[in-house]
């Protein structure tokens, strides 16, 4: 089976190639190392209160849960619900309106927003340069050079891309190790028929900017991906996310509205929300209760407990090992 | 191959050190005036041409032009195949979509030189910044952050420029742009989009190649 790649970046048989398959190899893991350490280190903030990881936890699929929107310095509140991270490798723009056009570059963004990390490249670069623990990481990918801004880029970019999910449920009932229960099967018809249309098999999105019908927030206006596209078909229109670890990434929406997955099929199965959906939906979900609860349970076969508690991708030592 | 240093020397409005410099809006009595602080932009897609306009040969190297008020002339230096005198550059003004979407880069598009922008990918290609004096208003700072890649709010415009000496001179003529200051149009563009477009053109035009 069931695998395709080289084994450090393989992937099951029944995905596509990654998109960013080319970049991954042209990283070492010496960088992924280091990228590792940087994006559990605070020191990344103007304070060293915020890490990477503050928002990005890796027990919850590097998600922020229970929070609606992601924390910065000083209590300071972000703009956005901070999205897991897991399978970036298979998408080719980052943040929820696509801003960023290439994974090297998406840290350029949290790293000097003032709601978040509010600091500056050039000082991030002093600081890590003249750390012990960073020189001995730094020795071990080159020689007579300081970290340079390309490097430290590269190396986030190389650990984060190889956050890969592919082992919940769902996934061995894919390769034939496991079956549904009788009301996931059910949940997965009914998601097949209402839901793949954006949240597309196997990584559960389409990587498409939709938008879902929800309602206009004056205290969070947010135009989503029109401000970067500048087209009016694209206003209020988010990057569709994958559904995988679904259970672990709440709240949910751009703007963390919704708290549960059960507020989450309830708006999509309002007719007048429907109604409003765009593109690839054109009917509306007639989801009964029985429905959605079918589709919740479904949902939580994309689950990926081990994903979770993978050692390699948890806080490293001073090496970027495992501890 | 062999190394041409190309000498470059840029002007504003005839002033071969214009940071800082106060350029007249207007006539007396008014008194509204413009300061010059940042200038930088980017130059690329270097197309050399010989005296029959044959393209010789191309550097597709960037290089990050930094207008100042003490340095009067920069190099542009270029891998140029030996025995070969071109007499004729075209250069963009502003870079391609691929220097824009390739992420972390270094020397000249390294983001550590302050033309990345963070929030949204991709570089300033020209930044302009100063303060906008108009009598009987308070001072206005203007910041123009002129960039974009996608279509069709590109920023890159192809410039043509003889070489002699191995120098070129390039004076940039603002009287365009200052109409659009005294006009009490934008004064700060940070993104990119039509008016983004607009305006790098505008300067971008306003660029005149003189002879040594």
């Amino acid at each position: 089976m069931a695998f395709k790649g080289a084994k450090q970046h393989h992937w099951p048989s029944y995905f596509p190639e990654p998109v960013q398959a080319r970049i991954q190899t042209s990283y070492t893991p010496e960088m992924r190392a280091l990228g590792r350490v940087l994006f559990y280190d605070p020191i990344l903030s103007a304070d060293s209160s915020v890490s990477c990881a503050s928002c990005h936890n890796p027990y919850t699929a590097f998600a922020h849960t229970d929070h609606a929107l992601s924390h910065g310095i000083g209590d300071s509140i972000g703009k956005r619900n901070a999205p897991a991270l897991f399978n970036l490798a298979w998408q080719s723009a980052f943040m929820l309106d696509g801003a960023v056009n290439h994974i090297e570059v998406q840290a350029l963004a949290p790293l000097t927003a003032t709601n978040e990390m509010a600091e500056t490249l050039e000082h991030v670069l002093t600081k890590l340069n003249r750390l012990p623990r960073y020189q001995a990481l730094n020795a071990s990918i080159q020689q007579g050079k300081s970290i340079s801004s390309s490097l430290f880029l590269k190396s986030l970019a190389a650990f984060v891309l190889s956050l890969n999910s592919f082992e919940s449920k769902y996934d061995s009932v894919k390769r034939h190790q496991s079956t549904f229960s009788a009301q996931e099967a059910k949940g997965y018809e009914k998601f097949k028929q209402y839901c793949n249309a954006c949240h597309v098999e196997p990584l559960f999105t389409n990587h498409t900017y939709q938008y879902n019908g929800l309602s206009f927030d004056p205290q969070h206006p947010d135009l989503g991906r029109y401000a970067i596209s500048l087209k009016p078909k694209d206003s209020f229109a988010f990057k569709v996310p994958s559904l995988r670890n679904i259970s672990y990434t709440y709240p949910y929406m751009h703007d963390g509205r919704y708290k549960t997955l059960q507020a989450v099929l309830k708006h999509y199965a309002e007719k007048q929300v429907s109604a409003k959906l765009n593109n690839n939906v054109t009917t509306v979900f007639p989801l009964s209760a029985n429905d959605q609860v079918d589709i919740i349970a479904f949902l939580k076969t994309l689950n990926d407990v081990q994903f979770l508690f993978n050692k390699d991708n948890l806080f490293p030592n001073d090496k970027g090992n495992n501890p | 191959m062999r190394l041409l240093n190309l000498m470059l020397l840029m002007a504003v409005n005839g002033f071969a050190k214009p940071i800082n410099c106060t350029f007249k809006l207007s006539l007396p009595p008014q008194q509204d005036s413009f300061q010059l602080e940042v200038f930088k932009c980017y130059l690329s897609n270097f197309r050399f041409y010989s005296q029959s306009n044959e393209l010789i040969f191309t550097d597709s190297n960037a290089f990050l032009i930094e207008l100042s008020d003490s340095v009067l002339t920069h190099t542009i230096t270029i891998d140029c195949p030996v025995n070969v005198t071109p007499k004729t550059i075209v250069y963009s003004i502003g870079l391609d979509s691929v220097s824009n979407t390739s992420g972390a880069l270094s020397g000249a598009l390294d983001p550590l030189n302050g033309m990345f922008w963070t929030w949204q990918s991709g570089y300033i290609h020209l930044k302009l910044e100063g303060t906008f004096f108009k009598t009987g208003r308070p001072k206005t700072a203007l910041e123009f952050h002129l960039g974009g890649y996608r279509w069709p709010n590109a920023t890159l415009i192809d410039k043509q420029v003889d070489i002699k000496y191995e120098s070129i001179i390039v004076d940039i003529q603002l009287s365009n742009f200052l109409k659009h200051l005294n006009k009490g149009l934008s004064t700060k563009i940070m993104s990119p989009g039509p008016l983004a477009k607009q305006v790098f053109n505008t300067i971008s035009n306003s660029f005149v190649p003189m002879q040594p």
